[in-house]
């Protein structure tokens, strides 16, 4: 156990160019592309709140390879002049598959009932439906579905265009539809 | 399920043989509606072995492809495709499926000519992608049946549809055969189509001994799943977006993650359902106590829905409303079943959430439940 502050990684971030740094081989957590992205607008707008943990001998990333693979887009590149915030750490390749897992494990799931209750919160507080999926990476279907569940009609006209118009395939002019209707009006008196 | 039937004196392979010996004597042709699934596959052998018998080689066997399915599927079509013993067609039409995970967009189109860019996998070789018979919404059953009906012959359809599967399977082939030919099923609409079920009596277990006794080819999907942690009756090969199977969506996910990548992309609602296909925002249920009234949610939710999807629920709805006005003058109530009808707002709401074609049997659902509720109210009373 690595007792006091001192001795806590944290509190030896160093900033390192990130082509110093390279991915491990075995991790099993892959990210797909909305989370991705959603990764990338957390560093932009948050910037960088933690680092990434790093093997000191051989620099192979233990946590964080996905927001080093983001710290690739010039914009998070331009923040920091490619440089990412990193803790040093010892250990054998098995401790560091276990550390890999536990960082990506011990986190917890989201309820769904106290997220419902946030995204009523963000919608009574003015944010809209395009604002909220762009910052959560929420498709609208998860946003309406929450709202939803919560008692709150999320409104559908928000992020969608006006649809075009249309008229019948079978389509009498005004002008024609007044004889058209006394012809039929004709028809139906000769019928007995 | 037992009572119902009678067992034979001999096992399921033999039977599913003569089943389909029995349709190749009845009718012209014989066509085996092919998913690349396990079921299917037996339902396949079975006919082949019969063809090979009867001399009627090659046997016809259609397969429709519905753009979202794992590689390993589309090459184990490939193989079977490759077989002496087999001409098979490979339809990539456009043809309806099913959007579960969306309320607004309760419909697909696999391989829809302008959405290519979304496609998750290019169009195979050799494949049908016009026909003189396909409109524009048709759904797969329809058009199948259709196509076959067209021809001057009559036609079996032989599909792997076992009644272990669904209690709705099992009543469709009590009901719509009877006892003699259990493993037919005529057509409504077509008079020279009938669908034969010759494994319709085969158990999951029988369905995984069968491949290894026999040595059949398989599909490859299955050992993804089997891999990957799935237990047996969750490993399917179904329709990606459908009602049931959404709720293994995840899957896709842990098995085959470049899949997935593009099918996020590909219907509205995929990453959503992907998440939540198991908890209240798509069944309803687990939530039993809430602060927000479920005639409150039921209204939020149909007026999300699509016209047509409207109109379905409406009818559905007065329906069940009307059956239940039969039995009290109390207005629905909103958590708790009515003593009466057993009926609520929370039983309602399932009707929006199932979003879209499938109303009908949700209403049927609900009119069931009521029914049920009567006899035993009846039965409790004397």
């Amino acid at each position: 156990m690595k007792i006091g502050t001192d001795n806590q990684p944290i509190g030896k971030v160093v900033w390192i160019d990130r082509s110093k740094l390279k991915a491990n081989d075995y991790n099993p957590n892959r990210q797909f592309g909305p989370e991705h992205e959603l990764l990338k607008r957390s560093i932009i707008e948050d910037g960088w709140t933690q680092p990434l943990v790093v093997h000191a001998g051989t620099r192979v990333i233990i946590d964080g390879e996905h927001r080093w693979k983001a710290s690739d887009d010039p914009r998070i590149r331009e923040m920091t002049g490619s440089l990412v915030p990193v803790v040093f750490v010892e250990a054998s390749r098995s401790h560091a598959q276990y550390s890999t897992i536990r960082h990506n494990r011990a986190r917890g799931q989201h309820g769904v009932r106290p997220m419902g209750d946030i995204v009523v919160e963000l919608i009574k507080a003015g944010k809209s439906v395009k604002d909220i999926k762009i910052q959560l990476g929420m498709e609208t279907e998860e946003i309406a579905r929450l709202a939803e569940s919560r008692g709150l009609p999320v409104l559908i006209g928000e992020d969608r265009e006006l649809a075009k118009a249309r008229i019948p395939k079978k389509w009498t002019p005004y002008s024609k539809r007044k004889s058209v209707i006394a012809e039929k009006a004709k028809k139906t008196k000769a019928e007995p | 399920m037992a009572d119902l039937f009678k067992t034979l004196p001999y096992d399921v392979w033999t039977a599913a043989k003569y089943r389909v010996r029995v349709a190749y004597e009845t009718y012209d042709n014989v066509v085996v509606s092919f998913s690349g699934g396990k079921d299917s596959t037996a339902a396949l052998q079975a006919t082949i072995a019969t063809a090979k018998e009867l001399r009627r080689l090659p046997v016809e066997v259609h397969f429709y492809d519905e753009e979202a399915i794992p590689p390993e599927t589309v090459e184990y079509v490939e193989r079977v495709r490759k077989l002496p013993e087999v001409c098979l067609k490979w339809f990539c039409l456009p043809l309806k499926a099913r959007n579960a995970c969306s309320a607004t967009s309760p419909d697909w189109y696999p391989f829809h000519p302008d959405e290519k860019d979304i496609w998750v996998r290019p169009l195979p070789a050799n494949v049908i992608t016009k026909h003189p018979d396909f409109r524009m919404g048709m759904e797969i059953a329809y058009f199948s049946a259709l196509m076959l009906a067209k021809r001057a012959e009559s036609t079996a359809l032989v599909m792997g549809i076992r009644m272990q599967e669904s209690i709705t399977r099992l009543r469709a082939i009590q009901h719509k055969s009877d006892s003699e030919r259990a493993f037919f099923s005529p057509s409504d609409k077509h008079k020279n189509v009938v669908k034969c079920y010759p494994v319709y009596d085969w158990l999951a277990d029988d369905i995984w001994t069968a491949p290894q006794r026999f040595g059949w080819d398989y599909n490859k999907a299955y050992d993804v799943m089997q891999k990957s942690g799935l237990s047996i009756v969750s490993q399917r090969c179904s329709p990606a977006f459908g009602e049931q199977p959404i709720r293994g969506l995840h899957r896709y996910a842990t098995c085959w993650p470049d899949l997935w990548e593009r099918m996020i992309h590909r219907v509205p609602g995929a990453a959503t359902a992907a998440r939540y296909a198991n908890t209240e925002l798509y069944t309803g249920f687990g939530a039993k106590e809430s602060d927000v009234s479920w005639k409150a949610k039921f209204e939020i939710g149909f007026a999300r829905l699509t016209p047509d999807s409207r109109d379905e629920v409406r009818d559905a709805i007065r329906k069940v409303i009307s059956i239940h006005n039969n039995y009290t003058p109390d207005v629905m109530p909103d958590h708790e079943p009515h003593p009466e009808t057993s009926m609520c707002w929370r039983k309602l709401y399932k009707i929006v959430l199932a979003g879209g074609n499938k109303f009908g049997r949700q209403e049927q659902k609900a009119t069931k439940d009521i029914l049920n509720h009567r006899i035993k109210l009846e039965e409790g009373g004397k």
